[in-house]
């Protein structure tokens, strides 16, 4: 009887033990599958900077120097390669190159008007889009692995499996996004 | 937070007066946060902070807020997906078991057919090899163990202890077999129908790829892919119906092959963030496994369908040819958009085949017009014949006459009673039919009334119990979905916007109601026209939009779905009338409909954040009735639907013993097969 009631707590253990494991394995691997979909959009953005270079730059014959910025934070991410710090740097420059592009443009009626430049604007808004729900799903899943790994019964073993605490991807504090508009009365 | 145009105070955000002078407050027109931001994502994803209810879009006539007390209640999308998460497990429990309950009659008249079967095929084994005398032995038991308890609790009106473990063998004997067979062929249906997947006909109705040309329709195409990073899926397909109608759906079996199908008109009603909510609750569907729920409840009623086929097989004509073509489903190699035609087609035979009785051959020949006799000779005199010939061999003996006269006399006699036979021939065939479909209907009876019972029993049990579970059931999931979509999009307004949109203009449903539960949106019940003015008249509007005249390809389209062999509500859509009810085929539907209605999806968006405003009108009526006629509602209303459901229960008990004397009519007639057929 007794051998029977500890066969029974060490199967349950052993259960647990495989339960937690395998959730904790498939919730990390979801972790890194959502960093890598982040790089796969940042790289998607890299293509379509000389696109959208070549189909502006008869028209902006006279803003060399906002083309000329997009092009050399392009070059400067890519140098960047997979140095994190430096490389979210120049992807916050790559953001502020691009929107620069389209603030002058708007100031171009017939570029505006252009079939090919609205569709290169959507395919840029759109990877902006990408960028950020890559980002906004990384968290999440960052935010249910850490859940998982450190709510009560498998925090006891999470650690001993070589389980680390995952960080989110954040907003450089002095990136402009963060910054606060000021309002002025 | 608006400021007042008389007095310049400052007042809460959802007043309509002013606090210091009582002066309607100017409001902001809703539509204005809704303008699409060129450029910029949606939502701007800030994951982990609460969405911050945006205020400024107030309601746009006074009555709107004025029966809302106090602030919504705030929910966030993850607690309000863990909690409809947490309702859907103990709906599909309940789903589960009113499932099990409706097979249970089913397995009772199955399993008879399926011992006959291994009965006979023991027969027919025994000429190859030799079947060991245990198997025999075993069958015997069986059918005694049977008899045995069928006679304590008939004959002898349960005198003497209950025999417990017998009666429980025998309950295993008779239910384990059916439930087995349909829990086999659940999965096999399952599978088989998978590579139609669910709603696949819908593609044959002429969805076409995005035009990547087409501005709208490669934004289309980058809100899908954007949905799907956000979801971590891979991106589903995206196809276009040119369908005068606005909606959206998604269909398929899995993650791996869901197509995303999108009614044209929807990319020009809805803006960029309108369609990135609509797309978001579609992601969030795939990604909550909405498609293979789908996929099971179909395929659960399909094998509901077959155990029902497989028992009319002998009796009815229908139900074979509908086994037939199945089985030539099985073996076909046919392109996929014919395959799930073919497949729906099946499947809407096999549903079908659920309760509706059909046609059978149970009487056929009885029913038939009786045909007239001709003038001149008539049958009934052969009813004389054997009165005659007894006459004639009477008097000829007495008055002894010669064999020639016999001979003669007899000869004319049966060649008149030929003649007759044939100048009535067609009277005569007729009486011969009549007669064996007697003989037939009377061997039949027990067998055909063991099929009756258990069908007609459905017809109850399934539209009364288990379609309203899985109702309510998929209007949880839509709800898990829409708070999904708010965590994927962040912005709750683009889906609150975005269905309230839909809605307005319709919401019909292209391809006929089988599709309904695919689509994010169906048409509302009650019409929005005695309720809300400006809704009515937004549909008002947009009914002039969808005039036959105007569309022009409706006539196509209504073309196309007879082709696809699928009942069309073309017209219906066409005309600008949404339909009165929400429901598919016979799969889905009834009590309630399978999507929830507006205002309780708004509220619930806006619990999550969302500055739409909708239905408040109806909620509003809703709870005024239930103020004012609820305790009468409570009364009389509840006093019949107790009085129906008793009604109900007794019918289906009633049906129940009567299924379960014809069904063990049959199990004693298997008994009897096993007498006749084992060897001595």
């Amino acid at each position: 009887m007794l051998w029977i009631i500890v066969g029974a707590v060490v199967a349950l253990i052993v259960l647990f033990l495989i339960f937690t494991y395998n959730r904790l394995v498939g919730r990390r691997n979801q972790v890194r599958n959502a960093w890598g979909q982040i790089d796969v959009q940042l790289t998607r953005r890299h293509d379509l900077i000389p696109n959208l270079v070549n189909a502006v730059k008869g028209y902006l014959e006279h803003e060399r120097g906002v083309l000329e910025r997009v092009t050399e934070a392009r070059a400067a991410a890519i140098a960047a390669g997979g140095d994190v710090e430096r490389r979210a740097e120049a992807e916050n420059q790559v953001t502020q190159a691009l929107r620069s592009v389209f603030a002058v443009a708007e100031g171009y009626p017939q570029l505006r008007a252009s079939e090919n430049m609205l569709s290169l604007q959507e395919e840029l808004s759109s990877t902006e889009n990408r960028i950020a729900f890559a980002r906004q799903h990384y968290n999440d899943s960052v935010m249910e692995y850490n859940t998982s790994r450190e709510t009560f019964p498998a925090v006891l073993v999470a650690g001993a499996l070589g389980f680390r605490h995952q960080a989110l991807f954040q907003l450089d504090a002095a990136a402009p996004e963060r910054a606060v508009p000021q309002v002025q009365f | 937070m608006s400021q007042c145009t008389q007095c310049g105070l400052f007042n809460p955000p959802l007043g309509v007066t002013c606090l210091s002078c009582g002066s309607t407050l100017a409001v902001p027109a809703a539509s204005a946060v809704m303008a699409p931001l060129p450029g910029m994502p949606a939502g701007g994803p800030s994951p982990l902070a609460a969405p911050e209810p945006t205020l400024s879009p107030g309601p746009s006539r006074q009555e709107e807020y004025s029966h809302i007390l106090g602030p919504v209640d705030r929910e966030s999308f993850f607690a309000a997906q863990r909690r409809h998460r947490r309702a859907t497990w103990k709906m599909t429990a309940a789903c589960a078991l009113a499932a099990v309950v409706t097979g249970l009659p089913l397995s009772l008249a199955l399993t008879p057919i399926i011992f006959a079967v291994i009965v006979i095929l023991t027969r027919l084994a025994g000429f190859v090899t030799t079947v060991p005398v245990e198997v025999w032995d075993a069958y015997r038991w069986a059918g005694s163990t049977f008899v045995r308890v069928g006679d304590y609790f008939i004959e002898e009106e349960m005198q003497g202890p209950a025999p417990i473990a017998e009666t429980l063998a025998v309950a295993a004997i008779w239910l384990v077999p059916g439930i087995l067979l349909m829990l086999l062929v659940w999965p096999i249906l399952r599978s088989l129908f998978r590579s139609a997947g669910v709603g696949g006909v819908l593609l044959s109705l002429g969805a076409r790829d995005p035009n990547m040309l087409d501005l709208e329709e490669r934004q289309l195409v980058n809100v899908v892919e954007e949905m799907a990073i956000a979801a971590g899926l891979p991106a589903p397909r995206v196809m276009l119906l040119d369908a005068p109608v606005a909606n959206a759906a998604v269909v398929g079996s899995s993650p791996r092959d869901a197509v995303i199908v999108v009614c044209r008109p929807l990319l020009d009603d809805l803006n960029r963030d309108e369609t990135q909510g609509v797309l978001g609750h579609l992601i969030a569907a795939i990604g909550n496994g909405d498609l293979r729920v789908a996929l099971s409840v179909v395929a659960l009623f399909q094998t509901f369908g077959f155990a029902g086929a497989l028992l009319r097989a002998p009796v009815s004509r229908e139900a074979r040819q509908t086994l037939w073509r199945m089985l030539r489903y099985v073996f076909s190699r046919h392109p996929p958009a014919k395959r799930a035609e073919e497949a729906q087609r099946i499947s809407g035979l096999l549903t079908g085949a659920v309760w509706d009785l059909g046609s059978d051959e149970f009487g056929e020949g009885m029913d038939e017009k009786p045909v007239e006799q001709r003038r001149g000779l008539r049958v009934i005199w052969l009813m004389y014949l054997p009165v005659i010939t007894m006459a004639i061999l009477v008097v000829g003996l007495i008055m002894e006459w010669p064999r020639e006269g016999f001979t003669i006399i007899f000869g004319v006699l049966g060649a008149l009673a030929l003649a007759t036979l044939w100048y009535q021939r067609v009277y005569v065939a007729f009486m011969i039919r009549y007669a064996i479909a007697t003989v037939r209907a009377v061997i039949m009876l027990p067998y055909y009334f063991g099929v009756i019972m258990p069908q007609l029993l459905l017809g109850m049990v399934i539209p009364f119990i288990l379609e309203p579970l899985l109702g309510l059931l998929w209007r949880t999931r839509r709800y898990l979905a829409d708070a999904r979509a708010v965590q994927l999009t962040r912005n709750p307004d683009g889906l609150a916007y975005g269905l309230r949109g839909l809605v307005t203009r319709g919401g019909g449903i292209p391809g006929g109601k089988w599709a309904t539960p695919l689509f994010i949106v169906c048409p509302e019940r009650l019409s929005y026209a005695q309720i809300d003015p400006e809704m009515a008249e937004e549909m008002r509007e947009n009914r002039q939009r969808f005039r036959p005249g105007v569309i022009g390809d409706a006539q196509a389209m209504r073309e196309q779905a007879r082709g696809a062999g699928v009942k069309m509500v073309a017209q219906a859509i066409a005309e600008g009338k949404s339909e009165s009810r929400s429901y598919t085929g016979s799969t889905t539907g009834s009590l309630g409909g399978l999507h929830p209605p507006l205002h309780k999806r708004l509220k619930r968006l806006r619990s999550m954040g969302a500055t739409a405003p909708g239905s408040e009108e109806r909620a509003r009526i809703d709870a005024g009735y239930s103020r004012r006629f609820g305790w009468l509602m409570a009364i009389v209303g509840g006093g019949l639907l107790t009085l129906v459901a008793v009604l109900m229960v007794v019918a289906a008990a009633l049906m129940l013993a009567m299924g379960f004397v014809a069904c063990s009519v049959m199990m004693m007639m298997v008994y009897g097969l096993v007498i006749a057929l084992a060897p001595a």
